[in-house]
């Protein structure tokens, strides 16, 4: 059910930026998305960089060895702070670590851990639930270090810049972008009528993402905290529901595009705040106990929005959640742990979860963040980097392997853009690829929705997701 | 700063080249004499504050009369005496020059119809308290504002709350290019979180842990329920409700009536008409949006 004020954005959306796209809308049915069933993907973004050089760590001893003396600054400050550590002996290793099975895998041996506040993690992907993909980052075209350091790839604008970067990667281009791909997935989805509710098409329960918003899907915001119970705005009285209708009443009212545009806003969130109130309070809560963090708060809000998916009508959706909180230029010893395990309990509860409501094969978990950092670290931190590594998670995923590289733990490879800083291999349109094609859009969609994966092979992460 | 740490060496930026000092502190002030006096300070900081001040989307020309002020150091104002102490970067002009534009000052803005800004959660907030006259210790204080999404000193990140060069998709703004920063922060929890702060504030009672609006500063209009739309018209929007919502106040302000003979009985019934209408006020799009 699309309501008049869905309907007056829908065809405002033709006018000006959107009209490349509106144009391509007709051509949408004619490839077919799959919207059959039920689909969701679920972004879990770190906010800050966050540091994966100290999530997998080379755990063969050669790796290991080179790994401990360029950290050894590091790897002491954690010991001595009593929390965990990072030496060998206390990880968590990874089978089939070496075994990497795509593009720039090198298959030679060397093989990976967490570290051991991951556990739920770790048991995820020994069970093959969990993929790690390997140095993904923002890309023009394939580039590594010769042809960075010469100038002779195009790369990314605003390289180890946090707004810039965190834009790149949700929208593939810098802060001021208004549509990123996981709206833009949902576009599609909506022009193939896959949901009845469309403003739940693509939701975020970390304020405003850019990665939710399409070019037509709205990035709605649940709000992430509160214990999954939807407030009544502002009171049932005659007075309430009068001040309620005058700021959410008729944009017309007004003379003003800024008052219009609250007006339209403000009116959104009441109607949708109506409906999911009625609608949540008769699904029932998450049978699983999720940490009580703001990762583990928002996963159980989108939990409870994937269990109410009938009663909304929804055949796909696109959630992103975040956390603040990983840059950590010091002090990372003391402060990464407790976000590690955090991270682990709360992904790892929301996988049970969907498996709890029996769908954990239609829902996908996946993470990222503005960038990786250096490899080489700055007494107790490092410093802003390119390329991370990454995880999906869910039951569709050809889990417990690695997909693309790891680059060995040293300085001066060819995909070092200086300390230790990954030049990545694999570029966020094609990790955002395989998912498009999971979710259910069609090959050419996907293209459609990822300009910027023209200079780079789109196929390399196949075999992760299955697609038809 | 750790000397130990410094790096020695002459260090080169922005095609300025701060020489090897030895000493850590002489070459960070150097460093930052040649941020300060890149030509690019004056409009860049110009527009972020002319964006908090009056329009979220100025003119090329407003700002430079705004980097002027802040160049020279100095502002004429409209009865020709001088604001400013002639140094660059002294920020009384730049305000001055902000507040006092002939374009910001025109009734002419009425007929651009994206001129104008949102005001902050904070800003209405502090509003309203100065309005209501709200006693309350600072901790009440803190539990009101805390579900505003903008508590001072607390934003989630370096990059502050919002970003001045945020657009809303899928908006009148947004489709012709047009920024709206505070729209960042203005979501449906947000929205929703900011009804009902508002409405506990307007209704806040002395002893319920929130602020307690006196509403002493009502007190000379409140019984004339026109006199009293008119005062509160001018406080909250600057004379800028429309029509329709000066007659929702009006018609809360006069369905409570004033009992003559029961001096307790109409005590409350001020109080509830300064409730309403301060709650109306609020939440009017008149008052959230500045213009």
């Amino acid at each position: 059910m699309i309501n008049r004020r869905q309907f007056l954005k829908l065809s405002g959306a033709g006018l000006g930026v959107a009209t490349g796209f509106a144009s391509n809308l007709a051509s949408f049915n004619a490839y077919g998305a799959d919207s059959t069933g039920y689909k969701a993907l679920v972004c879990v973004f770190f906010r800050g960089g966050k540091d994966t050089h100290d999530m997998v760590i080379p755990y063969d001893l050669s790796s290991s060895a080179s790994f401990e003396s360029i950290r050894a600054a590091l790897i002491d400050e954690y010991a001595a702070s009593g929390y965990t550590s990072r030496r060998r002996d206390s990880l968590l290793p990874l089978e089939s670590s070496s075994a990497m099975s795509s593009a720039g895998g090198t298959g030679d041996g060397r093989t990976f851990a967490l570290p051991q506040e991951m556990q739920a993690l770790h048991s995820l992907y020994q069970n093959q639930k969990l993929a790690i993909v390997g140095n993904v980052g923002p890309l023009v075209e394939p580039t590594n270090s010769a042809s960075y350091a010469n100038g002779s790839s195009y790369i990314p604008p605003r390289l180890f810049s946090h707004n810039d970067q965190q834009s790149v990667w949700m929208a593939s281009s810098p802060e001021g972008a208004t549509s990123g791909w996981g709206g833009r997935f949902g576009d599609v989805m909506q022009a193939a009528s896959a949901n009845q509710n469309a403003s739940f098409t693509s939701v975020t329960t970390a304020g405003t993402m850019v990665f939710a918003n399409g070019l037509t899907a709205g990035g709605f915001h649940l709000s992430g905290s509160g214990g999954g119970v939807i407030q009544e705005i502002g009171g049932s009285s005659p007075f309430s529901l009068a001040y309620t209708n005058n700021a959410s009443g008729d944009p017309l009212h007004h003379r003003s595009l800024i008052a219009q545009d609250l007006v339209n806003v403000t009116g959104s969130a009441v109607e949708n705040n109506a409906l999911l109130r009625s609608i949540f309070s008769s699904t029932p809560d998450p049978v699983t106990v999720f940490p009580s963090s703001k990762l583990g708060d928002q996963l159980s809000w989108v939990a409870k929005m994937v269990a109410s998916r009938d009663a909304l009508g929804m055949r796909r959706q696109v959630f992103i959640v975040a956390d603040n909180g990983y840059d950590h230029h010091s002090l990372q010893p003391e402060l990464m742990p407790v976000r590690r395990a955090e991270i682990s309990e709360a992904m790892a509860a929301f996988y049970n979860e969907m498996a709890a409501l029996g769908i954990e094969d239609d829902v996908t978990q996946f993470t990222a963040s503005d960038f990786g950092r250096s490899l080489v670290p700055n007494s107790n931190g490092s410093d802003h980097g390119w390329g991370s590594h990454h995880m999906v998670l869910g039951g569709a995923v050809n889990g417990g392997r690695f997909y693309g590289n790891v680059p060995e733990a040293a300085v001066g490879h060819n995909q070092d853009a200086g300390r230790g800083r990954l030049i990545p291999e694999l570029s966020v349109d094609q990790y955002a690829f395989s998912l498009a094609r999971w979710f259910g859009l069609s090959h050419s969609e996907a293209l459609d929705v990822l300009p910027s994966i023209q200079n780079i092979d789109h196929m390399s992460l196949s075999g992760m997701l299955p697609w038809s | 700063m750790h000397n130990e740490h410094h790096s020695a060496g002459t260090k080169s930026f922005l095609g300025s080249t701060v020489p090897d000092y030895g000493d850590g502190d002489q070459s960070i002030d150097h460093a930052l004499d040649i941020l300060f006096n890149h030509d690019n300070v004056a409009p860049f900081i110009g527009k972020q504050l002319i964006q908090r001040m009056t329009t979220s989307n100025p003119s090329p020309a407003y700002i430079a009369r705004v980097a002027t002020a802040f160049n020279t150091g100095e502002f004429e104002l409209p009865d020709g005496s001088t604001v400013g102490s002639g140094v660059r970067g002294d920020l009384a002009p730049v305000w001055a020059a902000i507040l006092f534009d002939p374009v910001a000052r025109s009734a002419d803005r009425f007929n651009d119809l994206t001129w104008g800004k949102l005001r902050e959660p904070f800003v209405r907030q502090v509003h309203w308290q100065r309005l209501a006259d709200a006693e309350g210790h600072r901790h009440q204080i803190f539990n009101q504002i805390v579900d505003l999404g903008q508590v001072p000193y607390r934003p989630p990140s370096v990059f502050n709350f919002y970003r001045p060069g945020y657009v809303l998709p899928n908006s009148h703004m947004g489709n012709m290019g047009l920024a709206l920063p505070e729209m960042q922060i203005t979501t449906g929890p947000q929205i929703i979180n900011i009804f009902h702060r508002m409405r506990q504030a307007a209704y806040g009672t002395r002893g319920d842990g929130q602020l307690f609006p006196t509403y002493v500063k009502d007190a000379p209009f409140i019984e004339d329920a026109q006199a009293y739309v008119d005062y509160l018209d001018l406080v909250y929007t600057a004379n800028q409700l429309t029509d329709n919502t000066r007659l929702l106040l009006l018609d809360a302000i006069e369905s409570i009536t004033l009992p003559d003979n029961d001096p307790v009985a109409r005590d409350s019934a001020l109080w509830e008409r300064s409730k309403r209408a301060h709650l109306l006020l609020m939440t009017s799009v008149e008052f959230m949006v500045q213009i």
